[in-house]
């Protein structure tokens, strides 16, 4: 009787564990979101449209005057994008991507005010470099769950 | 009530394995295509330095640019990784949950 007793508080316990751990569901990143998506794909067209028109221009025809208000809508789209980032909870990661962006745009628009040109090499290069870390936002954006999974 | 403890832990194992699997294969295909684009760029930027393309100053900006790409670039995988340890996890509570359920 007594083994019984002992084996059924046994399996009880059990059960209440398994019942606790059973409602816990792990959140180590942020929910997808598709706002997000859609901002970053629409950056990121903008920035390549932006060097495509760029690279049109004859060589010695590319004045830092000619582009400074691209840079600075661009730049606008940039910081409202880190804002809409920071406000998603367990989104550091994604946000270190953009404050990149953010850091390789500024460059683009100090180099090209001083040299008050820029080569076809580098537009070609910066364009990729841009591509290359968008797609790098999108992936990871893209990888995010749906929601929390929440166990009922 | 019964529950097949080791039977459960094994299939919490499988659900997580088989989430992490899909997961694991998706960062090992990014980072090979982080390699690469690595390795072609620096060539890329080596042969501009030699030809006279770039300056060393410029090719030394260039540098610390690609660095910060392949930051970004790697910063994605880790998101990605994260993301399938996650699923991989819920998965495997949501194994031991229906069971759970079922037992009782």
């Amino acid at each position: 009787m007594k083994h019984l007793s002992f084996n059924n508080f046994r399996y009880g316990a059990l059960a209440l564990f398994f019942l606790f751990c059973s409602g816990c569901s792990m959140q180590i990143i942020s929910e997808y979101d598709q706002v997000s998506m859609q901002n970053m794909q629409r950056i990121a067209k903008l920035v390549d449209e932006f060097y495509a028109r760029l690279a049109t221009q004859p060589l010695q025809s590319r004045p830092f005057e000619a582009s400074e208000a691209d840079y600075v809508r661009i730049e606008v789209e940039l910081n409202a994008l880190k804002l809409s980032q920071q406000v998603r909870e367990l989104n550091d990661l994604t946000i270190k991507q953009v404050d990149i962006v953010i850091k390789l745009w500024l460059q683009d628009i100090e180099a090209h005010k001083k040299k008050d040109n820029v080569s076809n090499f580098i537009i070609n290069r910066h364009r990729n470099q841009f591509n290359r870390t968008f797609l790098a936002m999108i992936k990871g954006e893209q990888s995010k769950p749906e929601k929390a999974t929440n166990l009922d | 009530m019964s529950i097949d403890i080791s039977g459960l832990f094994s299939d919490m194992a499988k659900s997580a394995g088989c989430e992490l699997k899909e997961g694991g294969e998706a960062v090992a295909a990014g980072m090979k295509t982080v390699l690469e684009n690595n390795k072609e760029t620096l060539t890329e930027l080596i042969e501009a330095l030699k030809s006279g393309d770039l300056t060393r100053s410029e090719f030394d900006t260039e540098m610390a640019r690609e660095k910060l790409v392949l930051e970004a670039e790697l910063i994605g995988l880790e998101i990605q990784g994260k993301a399938a340890i996650q699923k991989a996890f819920n998965a495997a509570m949501n194994t031991l949950s229906s069971a759970v359920s079922a037992a009782i």
